[in-house]
């Protein structure tokens, strides 16, 4: 590839990212809209219930968010004392305004109601109220935990029983996505769910991985992939072999199974140093792949001395042995006296 | 369920503005539908069977495949059987919580086998010429090789323990770490969750786990909303056989994850090999809720840190050599364009630290991929096009073109064919040597029944050298 190209796609590669992280800035750590102060946990600390802000939650879907009016209770002006500086907000705001729901997720089916009359404490979903401020985005309750409470108590655990469209014979939209058989490995939800057995085995069995990752082989996994092409590619890159590979499946292989292009006919010259374009010999050894080199046993020995004066130095004489050498492994190991 | 997300979301989002008092109830059908479900809901709500064969309380689920392949080149051939089985069950204790011991038993069980049905060739036989369909399986001195990949029994709830397991099992912790021990996980305390685990490491393809140990711990603690951090220590003893040399390593892992709101999403982990760093990485990633678009950022920096370690943490070391340390930047953007399109590419960059570590297997690459795919363009059909390059600096290339069409032919059958181009440019003597592969597919699955499926696969594959014709024939039994 000419050096312009490759200089052109770094730029775009770069202008890409840094796009990215401009939007991904924007959005982490530009101004939120949203419950500036507002803490459950120094309300729940009061000992004040839940109902007692969201009225509705014992008889609706919603739980109903409070009006600025039940928050007067407790923050409208005081005789004793000058209001705080978020008690001053809250009460220029107009008492039967109520504080802004947030977007429903779409696919939920599910009443507080319900859940209310089967005395369901608020924490079974929202976790312990008492430590958490709120600030922010809060992650929904996990639908593990959902399914778990239903069939403990007896209630279905089925997909339709809290979802208007997710079943488990339907793919979620993030796996309808363009090459995501290709990509859920990079997926950093799938790794943390994979990590804590959460979202995947909601819908897949415990055994769904190993069926693909072990006993099937993905499409470029070809017979030429098997003889050369697999060698290529982990020599660009190996981490994806590891989704599947076990390091001892190389080695017991390249042990016993030679490659295509050793059986060419110009394979093997005695000047190849053929173990060495694959094989980093100071750090591995021959016995990597050859289990035994019986012709080594015949190894010339080495010549009787007198050897040339002050050196023993193979190379002094033998400027390049005629066979793979990593310059680590002593020549006497194989040429003996 | 979800209970949450309505809730939390709602309290955590109150507005700065004031909204109409009737704002709440613009939603919906939903509250609707909600308040009128109270009455009903002694009513477990729509019907559920759950999956599995029902053995008093004993429920079992699972699926097996058994499978006949047969590939042949003009002079070889070779037929095989090969099968997999998946087997879960569940045991479910009675009583109430808090009054029972624990809240179920469970087991799960994964294995293989792979029966080479004619001219076995395995291991000490003499080889005088190339067998095109050698493979693992003729490493072995028998044709007939199983492997067991997961065997455990678990205790659900055991007390103050999440989890109690017991047995062959698979844990995570950056690397996925195959071992034969046990793992126990308490519930959350606070904010925090203890785990600890231990056994002898398990190598499908190494017979002796001789000297080999593995152990660790871990925690987990929810600090703030939306953030998760855990650490993990483990220890991991590999020792080898045929004169390899053995490791004994300490690795520490630090993770995190921090959701920050519904769309994006920031993971970060570190990890140090004894005392030296091996890896720390970081993830952004984004979905758009009104675009559609999922875009993932990962910046990765890879320290080369031990010419040998562990065959579970470094993987082919021993055959590879260890990683020169490098940096990697990779940006994934994937964009559904209507109810039909969607379009799909990446970038990944790899960059040695030092380039004079320019070798076989460590290189630095660009890989540039595309995909665009097509949904009921036509009824029951998916299309998808995707091309590849990877794109060393010092050695091979690797670029490849596939076209694939899906489609759904009435209620039991389903085809898909297609076909892939790759061109390997092999740098191995002189630069100039280029493979082309060609592979023209045929898979067709019937529902024959509800669980039942049969699986049949026609492969035309023709390379530099020759060409290979492979049937695969088989039934898959879900329950």
């Amino acid at each position: 590839m000419v050096l312009k190209v490759k200089t052109g796609l770094v730029l775009a590669v770069a202008a890409a990212v840094g796009f990215f992280l401009l939007l991904a800035g924007c959005e982490l750590f530009g101004p939120r809209s949203g419950s500036r102060g507002f803490s459950h946990a120094s309300h729940t600390a009061k000992g004040i219930s839940c109902g007692a802000c969201h009225q509705q939650h014992d008889t609706a879907a919603e739980a109903g968010m409070p009006s600025y009016r039940t928050c007067l209770a407790c923050h409208g002006p005081a005789a004793d004392r000058e209001p705080y500086e978020f008690e001053k907000e809250i009460q220029a705001h107009p008492g039967e305004a109520s504080f802004a729901a947030a977007p429903r997720y779409d696919d939920l089916r599910f009443s507080h109601a319900v859940h209310s009359a089967k005395a369901v404490p608020c924490e079974s979903c929202h976790g312990e109220l008492d430590r958490k401020s709120l600030i922010g985005y809060q992650p929904p309750a996990h639908a593990a935990r959902c399914e778990s409470c239903h069939r403990e108590n007896n209630v279905s655990a089925d997909c339709s029983t809290c979802h208007l469209e997710t079943r488990r014979e339907l793919p979620p939209p993030s796996h309808q996505m363009a090459a995501w058989d290709r990509n859920h490995g990079r997926d950093p939800a799938h790794a943390w769910d994979v990590m804590h057995e959460r979202n995947c085995s909601l819908c897949h069995s415990r055994g769904f991985c190993d069926d693909c990752h072990r006993v099937e082989k993905p499409l470029n996994h070809t017979e030429f992939f098997a003889q050369r092409g697999h060698g290529i590619a982990a020599g660009i890159q190996r981490e994806p072999c590891q989704a599947c590979h076990q390091e001892n499946f190389c080695i017991r292989c390249h042990r016993e199974e030679q490659p295509r292009s050793h059986f060419s006919a110009a394979w093997g010259g005695t000047t190849s140093n053929h173990c060495l374009s694959c094989h980093e010999l100071a750090q591995s050894s021959c016995s990597v792949c050859h289990k035994s080199t019986p012709s080594h046993f015949q190894a010339t020995p080495i010549p009787p001395p007198p050897h040339p004066a002050g050196t023993a130095n193979c190379y002094t004489c033998h400027l390049r042995p005629p066979h793979a050498d990593n310059r680590v492994t002593p020549c006497v190991s194989c040429h003996r006296g | 369920m979800k209970i949450g997300f309505a809730l939390l979301l709602a309290t955590a989002a109150a507005a700065d503005e004031p909204e109409p008092p009737d704002d709440t109830s613009s939603a919906p059908d939903m509250s609707t539908e909600g308040a009128d479900r109270i009455g009903e809901e002694a009513e477990p709500g729509p019907s559920f069977e759950p999956p599995g064969l029902h053995l008093g309380s004993l429920v079992l689920s699972g699926d097996l495949s058994q499978k006949y392949r047969f590939r042949t080149t003009s002079r070889e051939s070779d037929q095989d059987l090969y099968g997999y089985l998946n087997l879960d069950g569940r045991l479910p204790h009675e009583g109430a919580k808090g009054a029972r011991p624990y809240s179920s038993l469970n087991f799960n069980f994964q294995g293989s086998y792979n029966l080479d049905i004619d001219s076995f060739r395995g291991s000490g036989d003499p080889q005088g010429s190339f067998i095109p369909f050698s493979d693992i399986t003729n490493t072995y001195q028998e044709r007939l090789q199983g492997y067991i990949y997961s065997a455990y029994v678990e205790l659900e709830e055991l007390r103050s323990f999440e989890l109690a397991r017991a047995g062959r099992q698979q844990i995570y912790r950056e690397y996925g770490i195959l071992f034969d021990g046990g793992r126990v996980r308490t519930e959350r305390w606070n904010t925090l969750a203890l785990e600890v685990y231990g056994g002898l490491p398990a190598h499908l393809h190494e017979s002796s786990p001789r000297g080999d140990a593995f152990g660790g711990a871990g925690v987990d603690s929810a600090l703030l909303p939306g953030l998760v951090i855990g650490a993990d220590y483990f220890y991991i003893r590999d020792e080898r056989d045929r004169g390899l040399p053995d490791s004994d390593e300490h690795v520490y892992l630090g993770r995190g994850t921090y959701r920050a709101n519904e769309e994006w999403r920031i993971d970060a982990s570190a990890s140090w090999v004894d005392t030296r760093d091996r890896l720390q990485q970081v993830i952004a990633s984004y979905n758009s809720i009104d675009w559609g678009l999922a875009g993932t950022l990962r910046a990765a920096r890879q320290n080369g840190v031990a010419d040998f370690q562990s065959s579970e943490i470094s993987p082919y070391v021993f055959i590879e050599g260890s990683y020169a340390p490098y940096y990697q930047f990779t940006l994934d953007l994937r964009q559904p364009i209507g109810d039909t399109f969607g379009a799909g590419g990446g970038v990944d960059v790899r960059q040695l630290e030092d380039e004079s570590d320019d070798r076989l297997y460590n290189h630095s690459f660009r890989n540039f991929y595309l995909q665009a795919d097509a949904a009921e363009l036509w009824p029951g059909s998916r299309l998808t096009v995707r091309g590849d390059l990877w794109d060393t600096v010092g050695g091979d290339d690797i670029h490849s073109v596939g076209f694939e069409v899906d489609q759904k032919v009435g209620e039991l059958l389903r085809a898909r064919a297609g076909t892939s181009f790759a061109l390997y440019r092999i740098d191995l003597f002189t630069g100039k040597e280029r493979e082309r592969d060609r592979l023209y597919y045929l898979r067709l699955r019937w529902n024959v029944a509800r669980g039942f499926e049969v699986d049949t696969d026609y492969h035309y594959e023709r390379d530099s050298v020759t060409e290979y014709h492979t049937l695969i024939v088989g039934i898959r039994k879900w329950f």
